[in-house]
């Protein structure tokens, strides 16, 4: 099979630079976007949704964006701007979770969108002995901002 | 509103089919297709709507051929087992259920109407 590679232009997958606060239905964090660069702000949001998921399930499964039901975006964005995000989870079943994803900048909101995330256990292909330590350690230095 | 007609509003949203597509006894997934992310879906906007719990796996009655296969194996009467398992479910229900195992996934409109109510029942 052909290799493919794909160029983000990014040195780092992870988007998020800290978070600030994190409740049992709710998440702040941030994200510094140096460039018009939005669609990057909807990443930064779906991998705050995540986190949450995470940080509520105690890191015991595995957690994944399955859809974006709506996302609006201002068409005028602020460069060189930090943006606040934040997620209220707004209902949730057993495995599905449907938040409502902001982000802000200079008091307007950039984007809003409803994501939705499932939650399988942990198994062959995505492991626990990796996994869990690994969102739990990334979750700990986000929100200590080490 | 009743259940069965709030629930039809939620399934025309997420599976944007017509109203008239909708009866009790219809299929969810042999009739109108609907995926595993459309009852994901479907399972957060029944809790939005409802205000009630909803258990993936017995709402879309997704362990039943693993029950039928308990039951067997430890020689239990499948209908009573299921009806342990799935309180929410009438006895005539389940017995249609194992009656058509055999022919596809078995979830019905109704099914969904019977667990709500069942969660909605004043305890």
């Amino acid at each position: 099979m052909e290799k493919l590679t794909i160029n983000t232009g990014l040195d780092r997958f992870l988007l998020l630079d800290c978070i600030s606060k994190a409740g049992q239905n709710s998440i702040e964090g941030t994200l510094f976007l140096s460039d018009n660069q939005f669609y990057l702000g909807i990443e930064a949001l779906a991998q705050l949704g995540a986190m949450h998921l995470r940080f509520i399930t105690d890191f015991a499964c595995h957690a994944f964006l399955l859809g974006i039901r709506k996302c609006s975006i201002q068409e005028k964005f602020v460069r060189n701007s930090s943006l606040l995000l934040s997620g209220k989870l707004m209902s949730r079943s057993t495995s599905g979770f449907l938040y409502a994803l902001n982000a802000v900048s200079e008091d307007k909101t950039i984007i809003a969108g409803e994501f939705l995330f499932a939650v399988i256990p942990y198994d062959e292909k995505f492991k626990k002995e990796c996994l869990e330590s690994h969102y739990r350690k990334v979750f700990s230095c986000l929100k200590n901002g080490s | 509103m009743d259940a069965f007609n709030e629930i039809k509003n939620v399934i025309i949203e997420i599976l944007d089919v017509e109203e008239d597509q909708i009866l009790p006894e219809t299929y969810l997934i042999r009739d109108l297709g609907a995926e595993s992310i459309d009852l994901l879906e479907l399972a957060v906007s029944l809790n939005t709507v409802f205000k009630k719990e909803i258990i993936d796996d017995d709402i879309f009655l997704r362990k039943l051929r693993p029950y039928t296969e308990d039951a067997e194996e430890v020689g239990l009467e499948k209908s009573a087992y299921l009806a342990e398992k799935y309180p929410f479910l009438e006895h005539a229900r389940i017995r249609d259920v194992l009656g058509e195992l055999g022919g596809g996934p078995v979830l019905k409109v109704k099914d969904l109407v019977s667990y709500i109510n069942y969660e909605r029942r004043e305890i």
